[in-house]
């Protein structure tokens, strides 16, 4: 009995396993990864002067966080508007020695290069370059960084007061 | 003839041919057409799916697929739905080993779907859940309850990093339905 019980249980497992099916269907998953860039850069960067006479100049640092990815290069630029007040420093046609300046320094492991020879900001219109990129670059998952330092001669010819420049940066990448 | 026996002869005829038409409105015949429905599944699945980035930069690619199925499980058994990826091809792009490529469940006609919130991760080496549960005597299309076919949605959702080549990738998906 318990021999025929047994051989019963076997042909019951047999049938079951045989009525399994199982039936597999494909897609193709795709995508196109194509040159992108996204820049962050904080809403103001206070000029400072560290001096209790005009030996000092104002100085500042605008740090910038960027992702980029390449095909060909791209670039970080700035342009930079007129002060907001007359009287006091000028971007465009400055008095000579007046010129706002600016170096860019790219983060350690950051991808690009920055301009690391003091360039003069005397045009309201200019493109200045911040950091390039060559073809293929692309930068950590989590972003690069790259800092501007601003200077700006202190003139005893400047009134007193508050003044202001819009500093637009733009990222881009081909 | 006589009269006598014309009559008994007419009504012998009369008996047999009631008898005859009789007998033909009588006949019948029966069989018995058995059929033993076995447990069995079959999967549709679009050729492709294209995953695209839109909105702000370095977005996710997102793209989706409604996956139609028919399954009939046996009053003891049960049924599944897994996706199993391959790695991207080419390589300096998106990659599934390091779970680039996620997805999420959601209108599952049958069973229980994978979750529709939290992502699960598609790999290489291991059949994920799609649909999970598909219970005891399911089965699918006329005189069944439920959808015909039965149908699940799909969202999937990969990473977009700096790091992957500029390129066009691809990467096969595999669905496998179950049925015992």
């Amino acid at each position: 009995m318990k021999k025929y019980l047994l051989v019963l249980l076997a042909i019951a497992l047999f049938t079951t396993a045989a009525f399994a099916q199982q039936k597999t269907g494909t897609t193709t998953i795709s995508l196109t990864v194509g040159p992108e860039a996204w820049i962050s850069v904080p809403s103001s960067t206070p000029l400072l002067n560290a001096g209790s006479d005009f030996t000092v100049d104002y100085v500042g640092t605008t740090a910038i966080a960027y992702k980029v990815r390449t095909t060909t290069s791209g670039s970080i630029t700035f342009k930079a508007a007129e002060f907001d007040v007359t009287g006091g420093p000028k971007i465009a046609s400055p008095v000579a020695g007046d010129e706002l300046k600016y170096t860019s320094v790219v983060g350690g492991t950051s991808v690009g290069t920055g301009v690391t020879t003091a360039a003069n900001v005397t045009s309201t219109s200019t493109d200045y370059p911040v950091v390039t990129f060559g073809a293929n670059a692309s930068s950590k998952k989590a972003g690069d960084g790259t800092t501007v330092n601003w200077t700006l001669p202190n003139d005893p010819q400047y009134k007193t007061g508050a003044y202001s420049s819009i500093v637009t940066f733009t990222i881009s990448a081909t | 003839m006589s009269s006598a026996r014309l009559r008994r002869f007419a009504v012998s005829i009369g008996v047999s041919l009631f008898g005859l038409m009789g007998s033909l409105h009588a006949q019948t015949a029966t069989q018995t057409a058995s059929i033993q429905l076995s447990p069995a599944a079959m999967i549709i699945v679009p050729a492709t799916v294209t995953l695209v980035s839109s909105g702000s930069a370095f977005s996710a690619f997102r793209g989706s697929l409604d996956l139609n199925f028919m399954v009939r499980t046996s009053p003891v058994g049960s049924g599944s739905l897994t996706v199993q990826a391959t790695q991207f091809a080419p390589t300096g792009g998106p990659s599934i080993a390091g779970s680039n490529l996620t997805y999420t469940c959601s209108a599952a006609t049958v069973g229980s779907a994978c979750s529709s919130v939290t992502p699960t991760s598609l790999t290489t080496t291991t059949a994920t859940p799609v649909v999970n549960a598909i219970g005891a005597s399911t089965c699918t299309g006329s005189g069944c309850a439920g959808s015909d076919p039965q149908s699940v949605h799909i969202d999937f959702s990969l990473i977009n990093s700096p790091q992957f080549s500029t390129g066009t990738y691809t990467s096969t998906l595999t669905f496998t339905i179950s049925a015992t």
